[in-house]
């Protein structure tokens, strides 16, 4: 973004051409600060305003701008000539007011937009008037990659000498908001932003400033924007990465780490606190290793990710809630290994084919298998002696359309049935009889004793 | 109003300076968070930090810019100096080296801050006294010479560092009281909090003046 005060030699002017809307002429001044360009669109009039402020208070001279004219003021000869006198005028204020920039002339070309200092003047008044009270609401507050940016870059400045004195836009009152804020919205682009150059994904940043941040997220920001997460390994608690085309945790998790190796990494950058993670919709094949990195997790989050199969994370004691839906997962093999106490799996929008993976993950009580592939009703018999299982979704497999599905279903959990909730549906009266007579049938089909007796027992010895 | 952290009256602006590795960034820390940083990073520019105290019954915020010590980044601290309502300028007990640069740190806080500025020397690291370079007296006497308050405190224990930000706190404050700062000058450091929550933003530029009163 653009650096008034660093490029203040390499930066120009000029209005280059006149445009009318409503029946009213505006000219189209282009700035350019260093590498950085924008437009702004003014009237006349607004030249006039301004002149006259500059006049009285930065002895630029009265006659510089260009007269007004009452009558014929819209032919195109004239508006071309004034058009020209403009981009002299302002070319010629530039010049002269180069190095003091006053307040109003760098608001006059939109600097408050596109410039670092004068972004985040405005800032510090806006924080300065309505900090406090953002702070006590506690909704989260969203920055821009810009101001995060210009904030970042702010920090390694010399704060300049100014005409504007007032302290109400001093940039401490936006570090101040920065290190008090608790929960951040941050939302990238790859659209040009505004009528600029810049486009705000290849801006960088840091979140040092952010020393209480307990939820972020982010949203279309690519990682390699990120600098440095500062202090939020201490403090915080909830994480989003959504689509980001992160293609793996550590992307974010060891995000200034330079080295990535895991012989390397200490035990200082564990992320002490956090306890959600949702990395929605990147491009994730992976779960790394770098998931060791966050002790405290209890709900991950990867849904449409690229994921096919899951790594060892039992060392995420805490992990209670696995949400998997819309990725590529088919096996699931002996996820027991894998994952510790899981008390809810969503796996919907995935291929999974068969139950067997999860025959002994005793702490689950939902399991979501919606829209997979699951063709065979006996796959149930994998997961029936689940002591805690009481959601399960098996809606739009091929399984779902056979026959008394719900009752075949629901007649593998034995004693447990009722305690059942098939695809968001508790079985009916009709449902249980049907399936006690299905039962009864298969005792007799399969030559065993009716289950109920050890059943009874080892569920109360699971349940206690 | 309401109680809280945004129930406060003042906000005092301080600067803290001296050479690097003093343990500017471990005093700031031990204040606001009450811990202290093992193994604290050097400075890059500047930090900042916030802490609301009490003098005399006015709730006061404490807007703290910390600065690099290393000397390459000397023009962007010494652009801090501006507005500050107190300067802490530390020193190491234990490097007598840090406290000779001390009347260097001091000409620049007098040139770059205004009259009003209250100045505190702090001896930091008092808890390592078996290393010891630089005797209290010696330093004292330093303090004493130049008008300015003067502890030894340690950012490790946490020794006499409240001390220092609220000794200098209650100067600036009695100056306020005295009339001798004025509250409504650029340079002062001192601001009122802003008057009534919910104010509009597009404030017409009269009521800009940030004053209460």
């Amino acid at each position: 973004m653009s650096s008034f005060l660093k490029y203040h030699e390499n930066s120009s002017v000029g209005v280059d051409e006149a445009t009318i809307k409503d029946n009213v002429t505006y000219y189209k001044i282009k700035v350019k600060v260093g590498s950085v360009n924008w437009h702004v669109m003014h009237r006349y009039n607004d030249f006039v305003e301004l002149h006259d402020k500059l006049v009285s208070d930065h002895g630029v001279g009265k006659e510089l701008l260009p007269p007004k004219k009452v009558i014929r003021n819209k032919t195109p000869k004239f508006v071309e000539q004034r058009r020209e006198a403009l981009n002299v005028y302002l070319k010629e204020v530039l010049n002269y007011l180069k190095l003091s920039m006053p307040y109003e002339f760098a608001h006059f070309l939109d600097f408050h937009k596109y410039d670092i200092f004068f972004l985040l003047t405005d800032l510090a008044k806006t924080l300065y008037l309505e900090g406090d009270n953002l702070l006590e609401n506690a909704k989260s507050y969203k920055f821009t990659p810009l101001e995060l940016h210009a904030i970042s870059e702010r920090l390694k400045m010399a704060c300049p000498p100014t005409e504007k004195q007032d302290q109400t836009y001093d940039f401490s009152h936006v570090l101040d908001f920065c290190s008090q804020l608790r929960s951040l919205d941050v939302e990238g682009s790859y659209e040009k932003y505004g009528t600029s150059n810049i486009i705000l994904n290849e801006l960088q940043f840091d979140f040092i400033p952010f020393k209480s941040l307990v939820n972020l997220r982010i949203l279309g920001v690519p990682m390699r924007c990120i600098q440095s997460v500062g202090s939020l390994r201490d403090t915080l608690v909830n994480l989003s990465v959504l689509t980001a085309t992160v293609i793996s945790l550590n992307e974010f998790l060891l995000v200034d780490i330079l080295h990535k190796e895991p012989s390397s990494i200490a035990d200082t950058v564990k992320w002490k606190k956090l306890a959600m993670i949702n990395f929605g919709n990147n491009n994730i094949e992976n779960v790394d290793w770098a998931i060791k990195l966050v002790p405290r997790l209890q709900h991950l989050s990867l849904s449409s990710n690229k994921l096919k199969e899951l790594c060892d994370i039992s060392s995420l004691h805490e992990l209670r809630i696995l949400d998997l839906s819309m990725n590529s997962f088919s096996l699931c093999e002996k996820w027991h290994a894998k994952i510790g106490n899981v008390v809810k799996i969503e796996l919907s929008q995935n291929k999974v084919e068969s139950l067997r993976g999860f025959s002994r993950l005793y702490s689950l009580e939902s399991l979501n298998l919606g829209c997979n592939v699951i063709t065979d009703v006996e796959e149930v018999q994998h997961i029936c002696k689940l002591p805690c299982l009481e959601y399960l979704w098996l809606t739009a497999n091929p399984v779902a359309s056979i026959i008394d599905y719900r009752v075949k279903v629901i007649e593998q959990f034995n004693s447990r049935m009722s305690e059942i909730c098939l695809d968001n549906e508790r079985a009916s009266e009709k449902e249980l009889d049907t399936a006690r007579v299905l039962q009864a049938l298969r005792v007799v089909k399969e030559g065993k004793i009716p289950t109920f007796l050890d059943n009874h027992t080892s569920h109360s010895f699971n349940k206690s | 109003m309401t109680s809280g952290p945004y129930n406060y009256s003042y906000i005092f602006k301080y600067i803290i300076i001296g050479d690097m590795g003093v343990g500017k960034s471990c005093l700031l820390h031990q204040f606001t968070d009450k811990k202290f940083m093992a193994d604290c990073p050097h400075t890059i520019g500047v930090e900042f930090g916030t802490r609301i105290i009490e003098v005399a019954g006015q709730k006061i915020k404490l807007q703290i810019w910390d600065t690099a010590g290393q000397e390459r980044f000397r023009a962007v601290t010494r652009s801090y100096y501006r507005g500050a309502a107190g300067a802490l300028m530390v020193y190491d007990i234990t490097r007598r080296s840090t406290y000779n640069h001390l009347s260097s740190w001091l000409t620049d806080t007098r040139n770059l801050t205004n009259p009003s500025t209250v100045i505190f020397l702090i001896g930091n690291k008092s808890d390592l006294d078996a290393q010891r370079d630089v005797t209290y007296e010696e330093a004292k006497q330093f303090a004493d010479e130049n008008g300015l308050m003067f502890v030894e405190a340690s950012a490790k224990t946490g020794q006499n560092v409240e001390e220092a930000f609220l000794e200098t706190a209650k100067k600036i404050y009695q100056s306020i009281q005295d009339g001798r700062l004025d509250l409504n000058a650029a340079e002062s450091g001192v601001q009122h909090k802003p008057a009534s929550p919910g104010r509009p933003l597009a404030a017409p530029p009269s009521s800009r003046d940030n004053c209460a009163c």
